[in-house]
């Protein structure tokens, strides 16, 4: 009998075998000439295992499977993903709800994350144990403790991209955690997002990093990883006597390899199984104005989350910085610490009893933070509350972005009459000035892209005519419109993204104003529709606190005051404009309102769309602008 | 284990035992190989099985300029398109020929390779930029690389209103096939 090597490479065969098998090994043959690939395979699969194969050595191979898997449906969703605010959450609603396998697929990318860091808790688990980073192991274990920051980096940008509420709040927290570092804290921040705010530029960078920077460096890694162990040899079980273990060594193939196999078949059974049964929810587009959402990270990020609640004021940085360093740093340095040849872990008892420390804290951590939202009724409420406006969204059918290549980018494609009119309430009232051209968001208001999505037409009528607390802490103030107006201004905020509901249809069908200006033209008419019952109690009124002065009318009504505040008194937004008239003439005052500067126009100035005696009155009333205790 | 042999102090299993691991693990393989690679190859092939919808009939222009005018007219049509998740305009280029009861819509894309072809003036036909093919003004092939007469798509005169379906057509064979 000859071993398998010399029988492989042997280039006759003894027994003449049927042509086609003759031809295969042929074929075989003649790769195996040009490239010794053969040989390849044996130096892989023939490793001697010290004291033979084991379930417990399953979980470094399962490693390198699940990144396979995760490398292979992650691009099939980078096939349909776009990588930007306006189309990240709709490319994964369209993967998720149209496309074939779209949400089979990807609820495996994001349970295999979840599996990924379980198996390198097993894994490490498992090495640590074993003492298998000692003799001459220690590069062996810093490029495997790197590899556990870049699954957890991968696990932490791959989160944000959907652009749904969980993963735009979660990242929003993430990333201030981030700036909690000392001295770069705040310049580690602003990079990870590109700006001082969540957007564009931080999903593009989220991107780059989970999709290009990080997977390459855990290739990187790995095959330092592999090839360092490969160096080092297995270390072999901890019990056994000198001659015991080598006498029991089996290669790495078969057996350690079905072990393998066997455990990657249970990790992809399972993934599997939940991918099918249970797919990972889609929540509605993110909503940074949501002052009410309750972020809360993926499990295993919320051992961190809870440890945060506890560290507040200076101290915050040893909580959030300090103590997380010295945790990863004791961690790197674990083969440098414990060097002793003892490898039986109840030998090793202080790190053993660190290690348990610091893993029972995590669980306790991630328990106690389930429990603090259990028990405590209003945040449990509000989870549930976006469960299930989660599960609405994600249970509502696709539908399609609109936009119009030809017009302005933003700008749904087509926009009805009465939305026309609307969008030239919006233009004129100065809202752009805060919310950004056709609601897109702006520095100081929120987008307002899909509101639709999220209230009702009635709503949207009450909150205009009575913005929350919170809404005019940021600035909003209740633009003076006639109830045409008001009509015309929801119709349009509700084209701006997309609704299916029924509410919207109706609202933004019906001719309601044409019927009531016929019955009886003006406010009172509009309540008395029987249709716009829901609207009933609300009426805007041109309600002229500041008396009959027309520039005064125009600064209330173009939402000046929004920005430069009530009388131009000024607020954190935009200057005061008490005493412009010493600075500037009337001409000039005309002149920066028609062509605002750079300045002017970066702080968010509109350029008013008045007329010239429009522009005149108001100039006047500028001009004539005292501080509220000098008047008479 | 019966087949094992000692190999210096490395047991190693029998040839038998070996080769049927090795199919063993090779359906394994393959089993969560399909697990994984079905899906995925669905999603791949997922724009072979969406349906275009069909087109709708848009106004293309009246039969008052069709017959005021001595060359083809170039119009721009404005059909909504559902392009994966979004909907946006497509403004697709046809010509009008002929006048009254014989009216032509021809669809401007080159039967050969799908350039957009023009009406030439002083040659007094379609020219197509790319490779040449030439066409007369009611669509039918002169010279050059296309296999066939310019598209004319379906037309029906609706109130004086000259409207057209817009629909693509599979490039550089000789036969017409509708493709969205």
């Amino acid at each position: 009998m000859t071993t398998d090597r010399q029988q492989s490479s042997s280039s006759s065969d003894p027994e003449p075998d049927r042509p086609e098998t003759a031809l295969s090994k042929r074929i075989v043959q003649w790769i195996d000439d040009r490239t010794g690939v053969i040989q390849i395979l044996h130096r892989i699969l023939d490793e001697p295992i010290p004291g033979g194969s084991r379930f417990a050595y399953v979980f470094g191979p399962a490693l390198l499977f699940i990144f396979v898997l995760q490398f292979v449906t992650g691009l099939a969703l980078a096939l349909y993903y776009v990588p930007s605010p306006l189309t990240a959450h709709i490319s994964v609603s369209y993967i998720v709800k149209e496309v074939a396998a779209g949400s089979f697929l990807r609820s495996l990318h994001s349970y295999g994350s979840s599996a990924m860091v379980v198996v390198l808790l097993l894994h490490f688990l498992q090495t640590f144990l074993y003492g298998a980073y000692k003799g001459k192991r220690e590069l062996l274990w810093l490029a495997g403790c790197v590899l556990l920051l870049l699954v957890l980096g991968m696990a932490f940008t791959g989160y944000l991209l959907p652009w749904d509420q969980k993963a735009y709040f979660a990242t929003s927290v993430g990333t201030n955690v981030a700036g909690q570092a000392p001295i770069v804290g705040e310049w580690v921040r602003r990079l990870l997002r590109g700006g001082t705010s969540m957007g564009t530029l931080t999903i593009s960078r989220f991107y780059v990093l989970h999709v290009f920077v990080i997977p390459f460096l855990i290739v990187l890694f790995v095959t330092l990883h592999v090839s360092l162990f490969r160096k080092a040899k297995p270390a072999g079980p901890i019990r056994g006597s000198e001659s015991d273990v080598p006498a029991r060594t089996e290669l790495f193939y078969p057996n350690q390899v079905l072990k393998d196999m066997a455990f990657a078949l249970v990790v992809m059974g399972v993934l599997g199984m939940l991918a099918h049964s249970i797919p990972v929810k889609l929540g509605p587009i993110a909503n940074p104005a949501d002052s009410h959402y309750l972020p809360r990270p993926e499990w295993y990020f919320l051992p961190l989350f809870q440890w945060l609640k506890y560290w507040e004021g200076p101290r915050a940085v040893i909580g959030m910085v300090i103590i997380p360093t010295i945790l990863v740093a004791l961690l790197f340095l674990l083969p440098f610490l414990d060097r002793g040849v003892e490898r039986r872990p109840w030998r090793r008892p202080i790190p053993l009893g660190g290690v348990a420390i610091v893993l029972i804290g995590l669980l306790w951590l991630g328990i106690r933070s389930r429990v603090d939202d259990a028990r405590d009724p209003s945040t449990s409420g509000q989870l549930a509350q976006q469960q299930k406006e989660e599960d609405k969204y994600f249970h509502k059918p696709f539908q399609p972005y609109r936009s119009s290549p030809s017009s302005e980018s933003y700008v749904p494609a087509r926009l009805s009459e009465q939305a026309m009119k609307g969008k030239a309430v919006f233009d004129s009232h100065g809202c752009a000035a805060c919310h950004g051209p056709a609601g897109i968001g702006g520095v100081i208001g929120p987008s307002l892209t899909n509101i639709a999505g999220k209230y009702e037409p009635s709503q949207v009528v009450a909150l205009l005519k009575n913005p929350t607390a919170r809404m005019r802490a940021g600035g909003m103030v209740p633009p003076r419109l006639n109830p045409d107006e008001v009509v015309a201004l929801v119709s349009y905020l509700g084209s701006l993204g997309t609704s299916s509901d029924p509410a919207w249809t109706t609202f933004m069908t019906e001719p309601l104003i044409a019927d009531s200006a016929d019955a009886n033209p003006g406010a009172s008419a509009w309540p008395s529709k029987p249709r716009g019952s829901l609207l009933l109690t609300v009426v805007f009124e041109r309600k002229d606190a500041t008396g009959t002065n027309p520039g005064a009318q125009i600064f209330q009504s173009h939402a000046c005051t929004a920005c430069h505040g009530e009388g131009g008194v000024g607020t954190q937004r935009a200057p005061a404009l008490i005493n412009v008239g010493n600075k500037f003439s009337a001409a000039e005052l005309k002149h920066l309102l028609r062509n605002p500067t750079n300045k002017m126009t970066e702080g968010g100035m509109p350029r008013p769309d008045l007329s010239e005696s429009e522009l005149s009155s108001l100039v006047s009333y500028l001009r004539d602008l005292r501080p509220a205790h000098a008047a008479p | 284990m019966e087949g094992d042999v000692k190999c210096g102090e490395v047991s190693v299993p029998g040839k038998t035992r070996r080769s049927f691991l090795g199919v063993l693990l090779g359906c394994v393989g393959t089993l969560m190989a399909a697990a994984v690679g079905i899906p995925v190859v669905r999603l791949i092939f997922y724009p072979l099985t969406v349906k275009s919808k069909e087109s709708d009939w848009v106004a293309a222009g009246t039969l008052a300029e069709t017959a005021d005018a001595t060359t083809p007219l170039r119009r721009t049509l404005q059909l909504e398109l559902r392009d994966a998740w979004q909907e946006t305009a497509a403004e697709p280029v046809v010509f009008l020929t002929g006048t009254g009861g014989d009216i032509k819509a021809l669809s401007a894309i080159c039967p050969h390779l799908g350039c957009s072809v023009a009406w030439n003036d002083q040659e007094e036909q379609f020219i197509c930029p790319c490779h040449g093919g030439r066409f007369a003004p009611d669509g039918s092939h002169r010279s050059g690389p296309p296999p066939r007469c310019l598209d004319s798509l379906e037309t029906r005169v609706v109130n004086g209103k000259v409207m057209v379906r817009y629909q693509q057509f599979r490039p550089n064979v000789p036969y017409r096939e509708v493709t969205s």
